[in-house]
């Protein structure tokens, strides 16, 4: 280490990426000549600017909200047959794309027993679903002759512009069952409709328009 | 039925590779959801294939990008076969074998070193190699002195340096 190490100590960066002054640069050189320490860190960071030039200035790096829906994604079809799951995707993109705006998931975790579908209104076949959510309240599901309907009581749910409930059959397909706008603290009072039958409901899903981290996990 | 190691798996497979592998998909696909798609299905397919991941033929990411490369190729596929009108790149222009993973993984990590910066290193290294700078001017522009500049390239080198060691880009 030469005796004026330390007026140059840390210009093998700058010197490195090109960004001294000519006469800096000169007198930076003639320092390298006899500076083992700037040798080896002008050596450490040698191959930099032709890494550099492989990739483009980058943007401010920001949370991407693609990455998120695509982890959720990913996850739910490796809960489901992944072939099945190729038509669904194809009628949650016509919804996304109707609703013009992102998605965002709410996997409320659930579990019951099954619910044999007499096609009865008999409110003793209601079957309240177990969650855990930032939201709290009920959901409950009952089998109709038409199919399968499901009451949210809900507060508490993040705010977004827009709802959309969803049961998803043990094929994997979604189905819409009741939209609605965003009400004052997250509360949801809503009854959803689904064309299934309800011995066929594996999971409920709400999702909005904001594509955010799903708050809960589900599963049978 | 749920798999009880598909969430963490997935979730630690795309916190390290998912904007990578994004990055690469939106390259080739000029409909963003097609993009989206292929990289969840690659996700699902490195977990299914999780356990035949061989660290000994190379790093992870390069592992995935060899899948995200087939899920890209059946995408294309199935595209053609439903005779959709996706504006997606033409297989024949777009080859889908791409020449050198390896350098595709290598670029996709420095970024990811770039990104790791703090935003004044950062700020400091794209000033000075991507707009040329010197280090008075990056000083004049900023009102801070030259030394200041210095040593924020100096840091954000060393600190790249690391990241990329890391990751055996470099040694």
């Amino acid at each position: 280490m030469t005796e004026n190490h330390d007026q140059f100590r840390d210009w093998a960066a700058a010197y490195v990426l090109g960004a001294l002054d000519p006469v800096e640069r000169i007198d930076y050189e003639r320092h390298l000549r006899a500076c083992a320490q700037c040798q080896t860190d002008v050596g450490e960071f040698a191959a930099l600017p032709g890494l550099l030039a492989q990739v483009g200035p980058p943007g401010k790096p920001e949370d991407d909200p693609a990455k998120g829906r695509i982890t959720q994604l990913a996850i739910a079809r490796a809960n489901h047959d992944y072939g099945r799951l190729s038509a669904n995707m194809r009628r949650w993109r016509l919804a996304a794309v109707a609703a013009a705006a992102a998605v965002i998931v709410l996997i409320v975790a659930f579990g019951w027993t099954a619910v044999t579908n007499g096609g009865s209104n008999d409110d003793s076949e209601r079957t309240e679903l177990a969650f855990d959510a930032a939201a709290t309240g009920t959901i409950a599901i009952d089998g109709r002759l038409w199919g399968t309907n499901i009451e949210v009581n809900l507060t508490g749910l993040p705010q977004r512009d827009a709802y959309q409930l969803w049961a998803v059959d043990e094929s994997g397909t979604w189905i819409v069952a009741a939209t609605w706008t965003s009400t004052p603290g997250g509360r949801a009072k809503v009854t959803g409709a689904a064309a299934v039958d309800v011995g066929a409901v594996t999971r409920v899903m709400i999702t909005s328009t904001d594509r955010e981290d799903v708050l809960v996990d589900a599963g049978p | 039925m749920i798999d009880s190691t598909a969430r963490p798996i997935i979730e630690s497979l795309s916190r390290d590779h998912s904007a990578s592998l994004l990055a690469w998909s939106r390259g080739r696909f000029s409909d963003p959801r097609d993009a989206e798609e292929v990289v969840a299905d690659t996700l699902v397919r490195a977990w299914r294939h999780f356990d035949q991941y061989d660290p000994t033929r190379g790093t992870e990411r390069a592992w995935l990008f060899g899948i995200a490369r087939n899920a890209a190729a059946d995408h294309h596929r199935k595209a053609k076969r439903h005779l959709r009108s996706l504006p997606v790149a033409d297989p024949a222009d777009d080859p889908i074998d791409d020449p050198d993973i390896d350098r595709l993984v290598e670029s996709s990590y420095v970024s990811d070193a770039l990104g790791a910066l703090s935003d004044e290193h950062r700020a400091a290294v794209i000033d000075a190699y991507y707009n040329g700078r010197t280090t008075t001017q990056i000083a004049r522009n900023q009102h801070i002195p030259p030394g200041t500049v210095k040593s924020r390239l100096y840091y954000a080198l060393k600190a790249m340096r690391g990241h990329l060691e890391e990751r055996g880009v470099l040694q």
